[in-house]
């Protein structure tokens, strides 16, 4: 008896211990399953293969002739060839011409080689020398290019990864960093991981998300903050019309190519859609209303008063490129239900077709992103992409 | 170190008191005396206390909502920039108890369940001490000790006054039950004077149902009131914990330990305590996010849950209580219970990392200490009367009792009773004139104007006047920040909020991105950037008074203001013809 008591005890401190540990750990692992879903929505959307393409929708010889598109696009080819090409002057030159121009001027370099500048370091180096930072650089969410950081990195948030999608870079390109070889896709994820909807520039973020994410489910952010293209709309659109980098036209932009994804793939709901509509027409509206004579805008577009203020850097021919070039460009990929009138159209044509013809060619080479802007809507409203046009008799 | 550490009586009998006459039996001493001072005191306080104009009023207006769509809000309904942050609303019961004393009895309604609910806590902590010392004059020490360390955090109307009272009510029932917490016989050391009076104790059913029924119920109610509920649980469970450790060191023995009454009625407790917080609209999920909440990095920004700084008030107070737990520990005879040790230990971390923290270690030090001031407090008297030994023993002045004294309480008592404001309604006084009810730094003027011209795009505003704003100012007006939804803002909102708020350099442009096109500014705590919203360009100054300052790129509101300037300048002019003779 005296053997058998403790056994019994202990048998019931047993019983007594496993059903508490049970307990306990039923409910530990509970929290540990919620806990695990709840980090499960901050996974990453799935991203496509090859990019979404947006193509031209409009052939108006009225805006501009074959031969003047011509003469235009000759004289913006990317003559870069060299030691240190300015990083923003390359990667708007690959997203003007597209990776597949080729042109027989040799101080021009081809849209592969400009790609291979932006996402090889060792032909990054070549060009840049090894004393310079590398363009791609790694931080807690991936890699991504440096921005606004001198003349050998981006102009703008995104900007060269929307270039690298604009001209249909697949995710799975690629992409070589001064510490080994990876894929575009760990580039677009950090900018996924690191995007907030109130970043300064958001508007090329956009545009990647909107060609590259496979599925339309919101998704978070790592502020903690569900997103999705009606929400990240409404966020363009929330800002005064001129606000923004280049006069607020990426943000018209960026609006436009999320219209012209949700024609392929729906991102955007009914009302959201229906919103984005109303606001570019109503844009619309206000440029046709500001248009000067001539047939350019200004950086005052809004028609607000013109300020000059903070304006140091460029001349007025150049802000007026900017400001036209742009609209431009949007109209030429927008829907027809948003698009001014074809006198509008044509007015901005001519006067872009005749400025650019007469720019001296310094005024080129300071203006270059800007122009590039220009010249892609020129082409665009030909039906065509840049690389798709005959520039062989131009040299001559 | 010891299990058996509480007296087993509740008032320690002189000789003088067992020949307690009827006289003796109206008399009360300077200790009740004093007990019913403060208590009058504390009741007059509470019930005088302002409505603070932050978060409060986002409470309300979050009640409101839950009411008018019969559901729990997904995301912030009044922050338009927090859209698409999942909020989980731990406070939604307190919630509508606000809203709802709101709708029913006004501003001086949620005043007075302020007011009640407060003294109510305060009480039930006295209560709670003097279970655990038997002694009316050291609770209400501890009572006061309690107050002066969470001082900063006493006055302020939220739903955090609703854990606190979950807390008192846990309390009362932990001392309750530690007069029963002791060692079976067996366990008892021989030499211990009180073992065979000990053996025999046993709990009784009401605090059976107490620990079973009540603790769980009230953890129920907790979880849905306040996310303090952790702080409770984990009260709760150091209190089997230090169990744990002190049967097992005494006993050495791993079943003993596990067979041990009090050890299995606390995990039990615990667990029944766990699954009461469980039943809440969120269920497990609240627990997580009650734990990660902290962890908001908006949260490091704002000053209660910054760091304890040992300059500030709160850590000066942090470091007397720590002074003061070493003397007691010193000079006491009383025994250490681990689970005080343990509790105290966790809550002081808990106040390092974030001074908010303060008011629950005030808590658990005030509980911890009781016994130790039970303790030294007579010998220190005893000790000086050693000192005068061979005169004959005299009853100590704050031994003396008298009916004289028991009038004195009862006037007291009435005196603080019939001079708050609380009372007001049961005698028919003039109540409480409504600009007293209100904190003075409310902007209610403010709110008037822009109820009369409400502002259609982004309005910038100090995150401390965005809940008055919301529920004050014009339906649906787009808020930049609330103090209530602070850690709901993505962090680059509120980093964006802050720029702004401190005008720190190209806040314009910050501005510019949210479109921001009306500026409300605290003229005092904001002059910088009330000096920098007067001269932005395309801005008017559409509305000024001794707090607020609002400017306005909105047509409406700039033309409503001048047609104010013009209507004001038109009234001069005939108040000065009418002057002249």
């Amino acid at each position: 008896m005296q053997t058998k008591t403790p056994f019994q005890k202990k048998l019931r401190v047993a019983g007594f211990l496993a059903f508490h540990i049970l307990l306990v750990s039923a409910a530990v692992g509970w929290g540990a399953v919620r806990f695990h879903s709840w980090e499960e929505q901050k996974k990453l959307p799935q991203l496509r293969l090859n990019p979404l393409t947006v193509t031209p929708l409009y052939d108006q010889p009225k805006i501009v002739s074959d031969e003047d598109l011509a003469r235009i696009l000759y004289r913006l080819r990317p003559q870069f060839r060299g030691n240190s090409p300015q990083i923003n002057y390359v990667d708007h030159a690959l997203r003007f011409w597209g990776i597949e121009a080729t042109f027989e001027d040799p101080q021009c370099i081809s849209g592969v080689e400009m790609r291979d500048i932006l996402l090889d370091h060792r032909r990054f180096g070549q060009v840049w020398g090894d004393k310079t930072k590398p363009l791609l650089v790694h931080n807690r969410y991936g890699i991504r290019p440096r921005v606004q950081e001198g003349l050998a990195t981006s102009s703008h948030e995104d900007h060269t990864l929307a270039t690298l999608a604009e001209v249909g870079t697949p995710v799975d390109y690629p992409v070589v960093t001064s510490k080994g070889e990876t894929t575009l896709a760990a580039m677009i994820q950090q900018t996924l991981s690191s995007f907030s909807l109130n970043q300064l520039e958001y508007e090329w973020s956009t545009l990647v998300f909107a060609l590259y994410l496979e599925s339309p489910h919101d998704w978070m952010t790592s502020e903690g903050q569900f997103v999705n293209f009606d929400l990240i709309a409404d966020r363009i659109m929330r800002q005064q019309p001129t606000k923004g980098v280049c006069y607020g036209n990426h943000r018209l932009h960026a609006l436009v190519m999320l219209l012209r994804v949700d024609d392929q793939t729906p991102v955007l709901t009914k009302e959201g859609r229906k919103k984005v509509t109303q606001y570019l027409q109503n844009i619309t509206r206000l440029l046709v209303e500001t248009q000067s004579e001539e047939g350019f805008w200004d950086k005052n577009w809004d028609g607000s008063k013109l300020e000059l203020s903070s304006e140091k850097s460029f001349t007025p021919r150049a802000r007026r490129i900017l400001a036209t070039g742009h609209a431009m460009e949007w109209w030429a990929l927008a829907p027809e239900e948003v698009l001014p009138p074809a006198e509008t159209l044509q007015k901005a044509g001519h006067w872009l077709v005749s400025t650019i013809k007469e720019i001296p060619e310094s005024e080129i080479k300071n203006s270059y992103t800007f122009l590039s802007h220009a010249g892609r809507a020129l082409a665009l409203w030909r039906g065509k992409f840049p690389f798709q046009v005959d520039l062989s008799q131009q040299g001559e | 170190m010891s299990v058996d550490s509480h007296p087993d009586t509740v008032e320690s009998l002189t000789p003088v008191e067992k020949k307690r006459s009827q006289r003796e039996f109206l008399s009360l001493g300077w200790s009740h005396l004093i007990t019913c001072f403060w208590f009058a005191v504390m009741f007059f306080y509470f019930g005088n206390v302002h409505i603070f104009y932050s978060d409060i009023w986002g409470h309300v207006s979050y009640g409101d909502w839950i009411m008018a769509n019969q559901s729990l809000p997904q995301y912030d309904p009044f922050l338009s920039l927090a859209q698409g942050v999942k909020c989980i609303d731990a406070a939604w019961l307190s919630q509508i108890l606000f809203a709802k004393v709101n709708a029913g009895f006004g501003v001086r309604g949620l005043s007075h369940i302020f007011a009640l609910t407060v003294f109510t806590t305060h009480v039930l902590f006295w209560f709670a001490f003097y279970l655990k010392s038997g002694r009316v004059g050291v609770s209400t020490l501890a009572s006061f000790l309690l107050v002066l360390i969470a001082s900063s955090r006493i006055a302020i109307i939220r739903p955090e006054i609703f854990g606190t009272l979950c807390v008192a009510i846990l309390l009362v029932i932990m001392a309750w039950s530690e007069k029963y917490d002791t060692l079976k016989s067996g366990l008892l050391s021989a030499d211990d004077p009180d073992g065979p009076q000990k053996q025999g104790q046993k709990a009784p059913v009401a605090l059976l149902f107490s620990l079973y029924l009540g603790l769980p119920l009230v953890f129920l109610a907790w979880a849905n009131l306040h996310g303090s509920f952790v702080v409770g649980l984990a009260i709760l469970g150091l209190q089997f914990l230090g169990r744990v450790i002190e049967v097992g060191w005494k006993t050495r023995s791993f079943v003993q330990t596990c067979t041990d009454k009090w050890v299995r009625r606390w995990l039990v407790v615990t667990e029944l305590s766990v699954c009461g917080a469980l039943l809440n609209p969120y269920h497990i999920d609240l627990f997580i996010n009650s734990l990660t909440f902290p962890r908001n990095p908006n949260l490091k920004d704002i000053l209660e849950w910054e760091p304890l700084e040992f300059r500030d008030a709160e850590g000066i107070w942090f470091s007397l209580a720590w002074i003061l737990m070493l003397i007691l520990y010193r000079h006491s005879r009383e025994r250490i219970r681990v689970a005080d040790v343990l509790r105290v230990g966790l809550l002081s971390l808990a106040v390092i990392v974030g001074v908010r923290m303060i008011g629950w270690f005030s808590v658990v030090f005030v509980y911890a200490m009781v016994p130790h001031l039970t303790n030294v407090l007579p010998r220190m008297g005893q000790e000086n009367q050693g000192l005068a030994s061979g005169l004959p023993q005299k009853i100590s002045f704050w031994a003396k009792k008298s009916p004289v004294i028991t009038a004195f309480c009862a006037l007291i008592l009435w005196f603080g009773f019939a001079f708050s404001n609380i009372t007001t309604p049961l005698f028919g006084g003039t109540p409480r004139d409504i600009d007293k009810v209100y904190s003075e730094g409310t902007p209610r003027k403010l709110t008037e104007f822009l109820k009369g011209h409400p502002p259609q795009g982004q309005v910038w505003n100090p995150q401390w006047w965005g809940d008055w704003l919301v529920w004050d100012g014009p339906p649906a007006m787009n808020v930049f920040m609330t103090t209530n939804a602070v850690h709901l803002s993505p962090p680059r909102v509120w980093k964006d909020y802050l720029g702004i708020a401190r005008a720190s350099r190209g806040w314009q442009s910050v501005a510019q991105k949210y479109d921001v096109s009306t500026f409300v500014v605290d003229k005092q705590k904001q002059a910088r950037l009330d000096a920098g919203v007067r001269r932005l360009k395309g801005f008017n100054v559409v509305y000024e008074d001794d707090l607020s300052l609002v400017v306005s790129r909105e047509p409406k509101l700039i033309s409503a203001a001048k047609q104010k300037e013009s209507q004001q300048e038109i009234k001069a002019t005939e108040s000065e013809n009418e002057v002249q003779p």
